[in-house]
This record gives C-alpha cells, sequence and structure tokens, in this order.
C-alpha cells in the first residue's frame, strides 16, 4: 500500500511540476523489472538496454504531454509502452533467430556453490523452454510469477480482464508443467 | 508439481547474468536520461492550475473516481455553497427586519420556503411549533413598529397584526390534528404552546401601552402648540397686520405727493444740471443761450470791421503807389 502511494505521490510530482528528480525515483524503482521483461522477450543485451532507455523516455514524453489523461496504474503504463516497443523492435528486426532461443551463456567461473550452479542452470533451462510457449503464456508467467505483479496490474497490461488473466495463467503454467515433464 | 515451477520461477530474478540488466549501465543510462529529460524543463515553475488538485487526489482515490464522481461533487458542492451562503447571509441578516424595510420581504419569503418545507416534509408537531415561532416575531415585529411612531406606524402594524391572528389560527388547526394523531405529543408540547402565547400576550400589552403613550404624547404635543400659538404667534400676527395697514397709508400718501419726473432729449441742460424741469422751462433756456450767441457774433463782426478799416487807412498812408485791396469779412461773419 505504501509502495502504491509513494509511486502515485512521484507520478504526480512529475505529471504537475515536471519533477525530473521524481521521475529518477520512478526509473529506479522499475529499471530491473522493464530490463528483464524486455530482455526475457528479445534475449539480445545490447538491444534490451536500447529498448529500455527508450520507454523512459517515452513515458516521460507521455506524463509531461497528457496531463490530463487518467493512468489508473503507472506500472500498467510503463510496461505496455515497454511491450510496443518490443513488438516495434520485431517489426524492424524480422523473426527471432531460433538459435537465440536455445544458446546460453557458460555459467561464470567464479560460482563455486554448486547448488547455486544447480539452480542457475535449471534456471536457465526453464527460461528455454518458457520462450517456447506462446506469447501471451511468456508474458503472464513473467509478469505474475516473477514480476510479481498483480492480476489486476497484469490486465491493465496485457489489455484483458482480470478473468481472462487468471485463466490465460492457469493455461500458462500447466503448459510449462507439460513441456518441463517431456523434456 | 506446479508449485515448484512457481517457486523456480521467481528465482529468475535472482539469477546472476543476462535476465538482469548490468549495474554499471543502469547508473550511466540514468545520469544520461536526466540530462536529457532536464533539457525539455522550462525554467520558470510550473504555475498552480485547478487540473493539479485532482491529479493529486488521484494519489489517494482511483482516477476513474476522480473524474467521474468526485470533481462533478466538487462543483455541486460550490455552486450550492455560493447560492446557499448568498441565501443564508441574506435569511440572517433579514431577522431584524421590521414591515415598511426593504428586506422584510426577503424575511417573508424566507419563512414561506420555511413553511413549504415543513408542509412536505415535516409533522403536526413540527407545523404547530413553526406556525408558534412565526406568530411570536408578529408581536415582536408589532411593538417595535408601535414603539418606532412614524407616519406608516398604524397601517404596518395593523397588517402585521392580521398576520399574527392567521399564524395563531395555524397553530391551533396544527395543534388540534396533533391531538387527534398523538395526543401524547400533543400533551407535551401543551407547555410549550402555553409559555409562548403568554409571551405573545405580555408583548401584546406593551403594544397597548405603547400605544396609549402615544396618544398622550400627541395630545400633550397639541397643547403645547395651541398655547404657542395663543400667546405669541397671535399678537405678532395682528402687529404685523397693523404694520401693513400704516404702510399701505404711507405709500398711498407718497404717491399723492411726487412730481413726474421729465425725461427730456437735451442732456447737457436737462440731465446734468437741473433734473425735474418741465419742457417749457427747458425751451426758454435754449432761447437764452441762442440770443446771447447772437449778441456775442455781432460784437465779433464789428470789431472785425473795425480792424479792417484801420489797417485800410495804415496802408492808404504808408505806399500811395501801391493799390492793396480791401477783404470784405462782413459776409463771412453774419454767416456763422
Amino acid at each position: 500500500m505504501v509502495r502504491i502511494l509513494n509511486e502515485k505521490w512521484l507520478v504526480y510530482q512529475v505529471r504537475a511540476k515536471k519533477d525530473p528528480e521524481a521521475f529518477a525515483s520512478l526509473y529506479d524503482l522499475y529499471v530491473e523489472k522493464i530490463y528483464r521483461f524486455v530482455y526475457f522477450k528479445i534475449n539480445n543485451k545490447e538491444d534490451a538496454e536500447d529498448i529500455v532507455s527508450s520507454v523512459f523516455l517515452k513515458v516521460w514524453s507521455y506524463l509531461i504531454e497528457y496531463t490530463e489523461k487518467e493512468i489508473d496504474s503507472f506500472s500498467g503504463l510503463i510496461y505496455k509502452i515497454a511491450r510496443n516497443l518490443v513488438i516495434d523492435h520485431y517489426r524492424e528486426k524480422g523473426k527471432i533467430k531460433k538459435e537465440d532461443l536455445e544458446d546460453f551463456e557458460e555459467l561464470p567461473a567464479e560460482e563455486n556453490n554448486y547448488e547455486t550452479v544447480a539452480t542457475n542452470m535449471e534456471v536457465e533451462q526453464l527460461m528455454v523452454v518458457i520462450k517456447k510457449m506462446k506469447q501471451d503464456y511468456q508474458e503472464v508467467l513473467l509478469l505474475k510469477h516473477v514480476e510479481e505483479l498483480s492480476t489486476a496490474e497484469i490486465a491493465e497490461i496485457l489489455g484483458k480482464s482480470q478473468v481472462g488473466v487468471r485463466i490465460t495463467l492457469h493455461r500458462a503454467i500447466k503448459k510449462l508443467q507439460e513441456m518441463v515433464n517431456k523434456k | 508439481m506446479s508449485q515448484e515451477l512457481i517457486s523456480q520461477l521467481k528465482k529468475i530474478r535472482e539469477t546472476n547474468g543476462r535476465i538482469n540488466a548490468d549495474q554499471s549501465w543502469v547508473v550511466q543510462n540514468k545520469a544520461r536520461m536526466l540530462t536529457q529529460i532536464k533539457n525539455t524543463v522550462p525554467e520558470e515553475p510550473v504555475k498552480f492550475n485547478l487540473h493539479m488538485v485532482w491529479q493529486a487526489m488521484e494519489v489517494l482515490l482511483p482516477g476513474r473516481v476522480v473524474y467521474s464522481v468526485v470533481r462533478p461533487m466538487a462543483v455541486f458542492i460550490l455552486v450550492g455553497g455560493i447560492a446557499l451562503s448568498g441565501w443564508i447571509t441574506s435569511a440572517s441578516a433579514t431577522e431584524n427586519c421590521l414591515p415598511g424595510e426593504m428586506c422584510y420581504g426577503v424575511k417573508m419569503a424566507v419563512e414561506k420556503t420555511q413553511e413549504v418545507i415543513v408542509n412536505v416534509t415535516g409533522s403536526n408537531d413540527a407545523k404547530t411549533q413553526m406556525h408558534l415561532e412565526f406568530a411570536s416575531r408578529r408581536a415582536n415585529e408589532v411593538k417595535q413598529v408601535i414603539a418606532k411612531n412614524d407616519s406608516n406606524s398604524s397601517a404596518q402594524a395593523t397588517e402585521t397584526i392580521k398576520m399574527l391572528e392567521e399564524s395563531l389560527q395555524s397553530v391551533r388547526d396544527n395543534f388540534s390534528k396533533l391531538g387527534v394523531d398523538k395526543p401524547e405529543r400533543a400533551k407535551e408540547i401543551t407547555k410549550e404552546i402555553t409559555k409562548k402565547t403568554e409571551e405573545i400576550k405580555t408583548k401584546l400589552e406593551d403594544v397597548k401601552v405603547l400605544i396609549a403613550d402615544n396618544m398622550n404624547k400627541v395630545l400633550a404635543e397639541a397643547q403645547v402648540v395651541n398655547k404657542e400659538i395663543t400667546t405669541n404667534t397671535l399678537p405678532v400676527l395682528e402687529s404685523a397686520s397693523a404694520e401693513a395697514t400704516a404702510d399701505k397709508k404711507v405709500l398711498e400718501d407718497k404717491k399723492a405727493t411726487t412730481t413726474p419726473i421729465v425725461i427730456s432729449t437735451t442732456t447737457v441742460i436737462v440731465s446734468e444740471e437741473k433734473p425735474g424741469l418741465t419742457i417749457d422751462e427747458v425751451l426758454a433756456k435754449l432761447n437764452e443761450a441762442t440770443a446771447s450767441s447772437v449778441q456775442t457774433e455781432q460784437k465779433i463782426s464789428d470789431s472785425d470791421k473795425s480792424v479792417k478799416e484801420a489797417v485800410a487807412s495804415n496802408l492808404a498812408s504808408t505806399t500811395p503807389s501801391v493799390a492793396v485791396p480791401i477783404i470784405n469779412t462782413t459776409s463771412t461773419t453774419s454767416s456763422l
């Protein structure tokens, strides 16, 4: 609740007073989440960094220009913009190469904790499996279980009803389970 | 099984590697972004506007609620408040208004409005109490109007007493209805009604005293005026009349003795030297002036003649060879 109020206050400061410092605070709250979201979709560090930069600049422009438009949720707004930019990126770059989906980096040599290494491998493999799923399923899984957004926020980002989001999430988990078991 | 998957999904955030952003990049990107943003911010501070109020409310309430409910309600309350504050100000200001004053109309309008509302929403109990209050106010007004004691007092007092009677009649009607509907409540408010009616009675007694006082005052003043007329005014009038008569006589006498003033055309003699001369006298004067001027002319011509003769003889004795023509001045003189 406090987090939500704080976020709303920062958004008010940006819209009403064009405060760059308030926007910098919003950046700190969301940069990691938006990077993960974008990277998960496009699987390229440099492109993800470019897209994330563009996301924040677009959000700033939106907040300053459309001061009279209602904003129910800032997270809904920023994820929507990020999603649209990823779609634009897909259009520019063409289809995602299949190699990108299966390729994963070697684990860093400094990792001596075998349990962590094993966990990381499991997570990486899980990510590979997820990327083979439908876009809708990928998005709900990422937003719900990785970014831990609420069903209402996910509904706003994806332009669906909350009931629809719950159904999609249930199906995504079920599909992921099937694919993991097969593997 | 799905719980395991979910817990593994949650671990994705903690995984080192490409899924999470590089911290150095995060910091650099923030600085770059702030530089770009600050270029778009105007130097002068943003002025306050009403929309900021709604935006501030969005911090606590959902945007939909703010714009669909709170904002229309605020506008309604503001408009209603302005209208009501004007009504309240005028209503409270009219409490002490009396019949004949400009604000009395507003006072009556406020009471009428109150009556309508109570008739629609109130019980017989409320109606009884309201009309009792009105009756008390009318009695008060009558007392104040009589105390003022100006030219319109009696007419205004009569009108107000009529309204007082109407209010008391309404009290009786509503009380009897209350007695039928709610006899217990009727018993309860009987004391209240008795107290109020006693107050009204006291006020009307005061009115009677005031009227008597006023009448005595008027009578006393009339007596004073009568005395004044008898002792002072009448003698003055009589002496004034006598003086007027005497003056009239004097004027008449003067008229008889006054000689008419003759206005003559001869300015020098008549207007400056001898005012009041008759025409005959003026003519006589003119004749004298004419005669003396003729004599003067004769003397001039005689002396002229003798000078000429002297000159002529002188010339003849000194220059015998030269003939000088003699200038004849007599005709010239006589023509003057």
